[in-house]
C-alpha cells in the first residue's frame, strides 16, 4: 500500500521556491559604461542618467551636512548614504568586494591607513583625471590618485562644562597621565575607532610624550569608546569629564545643547584627514565620479569651510606646512606596521 | 546505511530514509559546513598554502594566552555564580509553595526577553563609576562606596545575571525531575530538611548541576554582548573581543582570524563534550517515571520573606534594567544633565527607515527562524534516533554544537564559507536566516527531545494497531504531545533570533539591517537615548509575538 509522506510536499515547495527565488534575484545589472568626461557638465549628464549613488561613509556631523547639501543641489540623483562607524563600513566594503557584490559607489572611512592597501588590492578607481582634481593642493591628494582628503579635523580635549571649571581643565596631554585623572578620561579605542590609532602615533612622535606617556595614560584606566560619537556622549552625559576628540564632534554636540567645551592641547594637534575614494566596481561609476568631483569643487569646499573645523581643503601646501598640524603619512606605513603598532598600544592601555 | 536501528520502531515514517538524508544534509549545511570551512581556513595563509603558522602564531602569543586565561577565568566565575543563584531560585520555585512564586519565575526568565546588549548597557548606565545612577545615589547618601561596572568583577556579575534564565530553566527541570521517593524515605526515617538536601538531593542533582555549570560556562565565554558593552570600554581583553576587532579591522590575515575563531570552537567543543557525558540525554519514547518531589508550603514569616525576595529579584533582574532604559530614552543627555524629558527619541526611531526596517526584518526573520528550527529539530531528533552506528550521536552532536559557538564565530564562518556562492545566497537576509537557524538549532533540538520523551511507545503502538498511518499518527498523537515543548522552544528561538547582535553585526548591511545590528550601531554611536527607545519598542514587539506562543507552550504534556 502506497503511503504518502505529507511532509515531503512542503519541503519540496520550499526547495523549488528557494531555487526560483535564487535564479530570479541572482541576476545583477551590469554597471553603465564610464564616461571619460572632460568637463563637469558631461559628468553631471552621465550621473543624471544613472540617477543613483551609494556612499559608505562615517557618521560625522560634517558628512551629514554634505549629504543634505548634495540632496538639495541634486535631487535628481538619489544619494543613499550609509553613515556608520568607519571600520564597519570599511569591513562591509571589503566583504562585499571579496564576495563580488557591488553595492558601494564611494567609500569614506576614518581609518585612512587602510586606503593604500585597498588601492593595492585593486578596490579603488583612479580619480586623478577628474576636472577639479588638478586644483587640489598636494597635501589633500593621494600620490597615486586613488583617493583625496575632502575634510580634516583637529583632535583636542573635550570637557564637560558642568563637571569641570575652566581652570580645572587640563591644557596639555601630559597632565592626563597624572594619577588625579585616573578613571576620568575617555578616548576612542584604537582598535575600533578611526582616529584612535593615528592619535597614538601622534603621541608617540612627540618628544614630550612618547611611549612612556601611553603606558602612564593606560594606568589611569581611560574609558575606551567604540567611536567618536560614543565618546561625545560619554563626556556630554558626564560619564567622564574629559575626552580626547575631534573638533567636529565637539561642535556638533555643542549645537545639540550638550554642556561641553573644546580646546587644543599645548603639544599641538593631530589633523585627522578624511579620505574619499571610488570603488573600482562601482554600480554607478559616473554618479560616483560626479560626487567626488563635486566635493573637490571650490564652491562645495567654500560651503564646508563654514563648518569651521579642521583646515580648509583649499589651504595651500605652504600654509599647511606652517599650520602646526601633525598629519599621519599613510603612504609610508604598511598594514603590518599598523598591526604591530596597534598591538603595542593595546597592550599599553591594558590596566 | 540509513536502516532503522530498531525495525519495530513504530513512528519511523516510510520514505524515512529520504527525509533523514534531507535533515542530515540541512543540519550539516547550516552548522557543520561553515564550522569546517572556518577551521580549514585557519590552516591556510592568504596565498593559499597549507600552514600551521596561524595556530602557532596564535597559541605562542602572550596576549592571546592572557585573553584565553581571562576568558576561561571570568566565564567560570560568572557560570559558578549564575548556576548557584539559578539553582537557588529554581529550588524556591519548584520545592516551595508561596504567594509570590510566579514573581520569581518572571524575575528569572524575564531577562531573556530583552536583548543582552541592552541589559548590559542598562547596567553601564546604572553602575558607571562616573555618573552611574547607583553611584550618584550613593554619593548623595554620603557613602564613600563606588560601584564600578568597568572592572572584571563588574563584567562577571553582569554575565552571571545574563546567564540566569538558562540556569533557572535547566535548574527547574533538574529539580522537578529528581525522584522524590528517596527524600520521602529519608524524612520518614527522621532526617531533617538540611540533611535531606545535603545527603540526598544535592548528590542526586550534582551531575546535572555540573552539566548546567558547563552550559553556563560556554554561554559566558561567548557572551559578546556583555564583552562589547563592558569589556571593550574597560580594556578587558577577551577572545570574543579579539575575534571582533580582528574581523572588523582587516589588518590580520584571514587565516589568523579563522584560527582565533577556531580556538573558540575548540573551547566550546571541550565544554560541551564534558557536559554531554555528565548529562546523557534521556532515550526517546521513554516516559519520565518519577515521583515528583513534594512542595513545602511556606507560611507566616517564611512566606513573607520569600515573597519579598521574589519582589527584590524581580526589581533587580527585570524592572531596574528596563526602567533605566525607559527613563534614559526621555532625556538627550541623561536626567542629571538638564533638559526636559520628551518622546523625541521614539519619534526619531519610528521615523528613521533603517531602524524601522530593522524591527520589521528581525520580526520576520525571528519568526522564520523559529519555524525553521522547529521543523529541522523535529526531524533531526527522529533522524538521530534512526541513524545507525555513530551517525546518530554525530548528528546529535552537530545539532547542539552551536550552543557553545559565539555568534562572531558563526558570522565569520558564514562570511568565509559562502563567499563563492551565487549572489542571491549571499544576500545578508538569507545568510542571517541560515546563520541564526544554526545558532538556535540546539534550543529547538533540546525542546524537541523533551517533547519526544513524553511520547509513550504504547500510545503509538496502539494507534498503529488500530490502523493509523504515518500522517495520522504524526498529526493526532505525536505532534499534539510534542507541540507544547516545541512551541516553548519556538518562543525562546524567536527571542534569541530577534535580539541577536553578533551575527548581525557581521552580516547586516545597508537596507538589510536587523534589530540587533541597529542596537549595536546605536551603542557604538553613543545614541543612548535612541537605544532606550529601541529597547522599549523591541520589548513590545517581543511581547506581542511571544505571548500567544507562550500560551500554547503552557499546555502540558504527560
Amino acid at each position: 500500500m502506497k503511503r504518502r509522506n505529507l511532509c515531503k510536499l512542503p519541503l519540496a515547495a520550499v526547495v523549488t521556491g528557494g531555487a526560483a527565488w535564487g535564479l530570479a534575484t541572482g541576476a545583477v545589472a551590469a554597471p553603465s559604461p564610464r564616461v571619460e568626461a572632460a568637463s563637469d557638465a558631461d559628468l553631471l549628464a552621465a550621473a543624471r542618467k544613472e540617477g543613483a549613488l551609494t556612499w559608505y561613509g562615517v557618521d560625522l556631523p560634517y558628512n551629514q551636512v554634505i549629504v543634505e547639501l548634495f540632496k538639495a543641489r541634486h535631487p535628481e540623483i538619489k544619494l543613499e548614504a550609509w553613515l556608520s562607524g568607519g571600520l564597519q563600513v570599511a569591513q562591509k566594503f571589503v566583504a562585499q568586494k571579496e564576495a563580488r557584490q557591488d553595492v558601494a559607489d564611494c567609500l569614506t572611512a576614518g581609518v585612512a591607513e587602510l586606503f593604500p592597501e585597498y588601492r593595492r588590492r585593486g578596490f579603488l578607481a583612479p580619480i586623478g583625471m577628474l576636472p577639479n582634481a588638478a586644483a587640489l593642493p598636494p597635501w589633500t591628494r593621494d600620490p597615486n590618485d586613488c583617493y583625496f582628503f575632502y575634510g580634516s579635523f583637529k583632535v583636542g580635549i573635550i570637557f564637560n562644562e558642568r563637571l569641570l571649571r575652566p581652570d580645572e581643565v587640563p591644557t596639555s596631554y601630559r597632565e592626563l597621565a597624572d594619577p588625579k585623572w585616573a578613571g576620568r578620561v575617555a578616548i576612542v579605542d584604537p582598535s575600533t575607532g578611526g582616529f584612535g590609532l593615528p592619535f597614538f602615533r601622534f603621541v608617540a612622535a612627540q618628544p614630550s610624550l612618547g611611549p612612556g606617556w601611553i603606558k602612564s595614560f593606560g594606568s589611569n584606566r581611560p574609558l575606551l569608546s567604540f567611536r567618536a560619537s560614543q565618546l561625545t556622549e560619554a563626556v556630554a552625559t558626564g560619564m567622564r569629564p574629559i575626552g580626547l576628540l575631534r573638533d567636529t564632534e565637539a561642535q556638533g554636540a555643542k549645537a545639540r545643547g550638550a554642556p561641553v567645551g573644546f580646546r587644543i592641547a599645548k603639544e599641538g594637534f593631530l589633523l585627522h584627514l578624511m579620505p574619499i575614494a571610488i570603488s573600482s566596481t562601482a554600480p554607478h561609476p559616473n554618479a560616483a565620479r560626479y560626487f567626488v568631483n563635486w566635493l573637490m569643487s571650490a564652491n562645495t569646499q567654500k560651503y564646508l569651510e563654514q563648518q569651521g573645523v579642521g583646515l580648509p581643503t583649499r589651504t595651500s601646501q605652504k600654509d599647511f606646512m606652517s599650520s602646526g598640524a601633525w598629519v599621519l603619512d599613510i603612504e609610508s606605513i604598511s598594514a603590518a606596521d599598523t598591526r604591530d603598532f596597534l598591538a603595542t598600544v593595546t597592550q599599553s592601555l591594558k590596566p | 546505511m540509513l536502516r532503522r536501528r530498531d525495525s519495530a520502531d513504530p513512528v519511523a515514517p516510510e520514505g524515512g530514509s529520504a527525509l533523514t538524508l534531507l535533515v542530515t544534509f540541512a543540519v550539516a549545511l547550516v552548522v557543520a559546513y561553515p564550522a569546517c570551512v572556518l577551521l580549514l581556513r585557519s590552516f591556510f595563509d592568504d596565498a593559499g598554502h597549507l600552514t600551521v603558522r596561524n595556530w602557532w602564531h596564535l597559541l605562542s602569543s602572550t596576549a592571546v594566552q592572557l585573553d584565553l586565561a581571562r576568558t576561561v577565568a571570568m566565564a567560570a566565575c560568572a557560570a559558578l555564580l549564575g548556576t548557584f543563584v539559578g539553582l537557588a531560585m529554581a529550588a524556591m520555585s519548584v520545592r516551595t509553595d508561596f504567594a509570590g512564586r510566579w514573581l520569581l519565575r518572571i524575575a528569572a526568565i524575564g531577562p531573556a526577553i530583552t536583548s543582552q546588549t541592552l541589559t548590559a548597557t542598562a547596567w553601564v548606565i546604572i553602575a558607571d563609576p562616573g555618573n552611574g545612577w547607583l553611584n550618584s545615589a550613593l554619593r548623595m547618601a554620603g557613602l564613600g562606596i563606588t560601584a564600578d561596572v568597568f572592572t572584571p568583577a563588574g563584567l562577571t556579575l553582569v554575565m552571571a545575571l545574563l546567564c540566569l534564565p538558562v540556569a533557572f530553566l535547566i535548574g527547574e527541570s533538574l529539580l522537578s525531575t529528581a525522584d522524590g521517593s528517596r527524600e520521602e524515605s529519608a524524612r520518614i526515617c527522621g532526617a531533617g530538611r538540611g540533611r535531606v538536601w545535603f545527603r540526598i538531593v544535592l548528590p542526586l542533582i550534582a551531575p546535572g548541576a555540573a552539566a548546567l555549570f558547563l552550559v553556563c560556562f560556554a554561554q559566558c565565554a561567548i557572551m559578546f554582548s556583555a564583552h562589547a558593552a563592558i569589556g571593550m570600554p574597560a580594556s578587558i581583553g577577551l577572545l570574543t573581543t579579539r575575534l571582533y576587532t580582528e574581523s572588523v579591522l582587516g589588518l590580520v590575515p584571514k587565516g589568523q582570524v579563522a584560527a582565533t575563531g577556531g580556538l573558540l570552537v575548540v573551547l566550546a567543543v571541550v565544554a560541551l563534550s564534558i557536559q554531554y557525558k555528565l548529562a546523557k540525554p534521556s532515550s526517546t519514547y521513554a516516559a519520565a517515571r518519577v515521583n515528583p518531589p513534594a512542595r513545602r508550603r511556606l507560611r507566616g514569616f517564611e512566606a513573607c520573606l520569600a515573597t519579598g525576595a521574589a519582589f527584590a529579584a524581580l526589581g533587580l533582574l527585570l524592572v531596574l534594567p528596563i526602567a533605566t532604559l525607559g527613563v534614559r530614552s526621555l532625556w538627550p543627555f541623561g536626567p542629571w544633565m538638564g533638559g526636559t524629558p520628551s518622546l523625541e527619541a521614539y519619534a526619531r526611531v519610528l521615523g528613521e527607515p533603517a531602524l524601522l526596517r530593522g524591527l520589521a526584518y528581525s520580526t520576520c526573520i525571528g519568526a522564520g527562524v523559529a519555524l525553521l528550527t522547529a521543523c529541522v529539530a523535529f526531524y533531526a531528533v527522529r533522524a538521530s534516533a534512526l541513524l545507525r552506528h555513530r551517525m546518530g550521536p554525530a548528528l546529535h552532536g552537530i545539532s547542539v554544537l552551536p550552543l557553545g559557538l559565539s555568534g562572531l564565530v558563526i558570522g565569520s564562518a558564514y562570511l568565509i564559507a559562502f563567499a563563492g556562492f551565487p549572489a542571491s545566497l549571499q544576500d545578508p537576509l538569507v545568510l542571517l536566516v541560515f546563520a541564526l537557524t544554526a545558532r538556535e538549532l540546539p534550543v529547538a533540538y533540546k525542546a524537541s527531545e523533551l517533547g519526544f520523551a513524553a511520547v509513550h511507545r504504547d500510545l503509538v503502538l496502539q494507534a498503529r494497531v488500530c490502523g493509523a498511518g504515518v500522517g495520522l499518527l504524526s498529526r493526532r498523537i505525536v505532534l499534539p504531545l510534542v507541540k507544547p515543548t516545541l512551541a516553548g522552544g519556538m518562543v525562546v528561538v524567536f527571542l534569541a533570533a530577534f535580539r541577536e547582535i553578533e551575527i548581525s553585526s557581521l552580516l547586516s548591511s545597508l537596507h538589510r539591517e536587523s534589530f540587533g545590528y541597529n542596537v549595536f550601531s546605536l551603542l557604538q554611536g553613543g545614541r543612548y537615548q535612541d537605544l532606550g527607545a529601541m529597547a522599549i519598542l523591541g520589548l513590545c514587539v517581543c511581547l506581542i509575538v511571544t505571548l500567544p506562543l507562550g500560551w500554547l507552550a503552557r499546555r502540558r504534556s504527560f
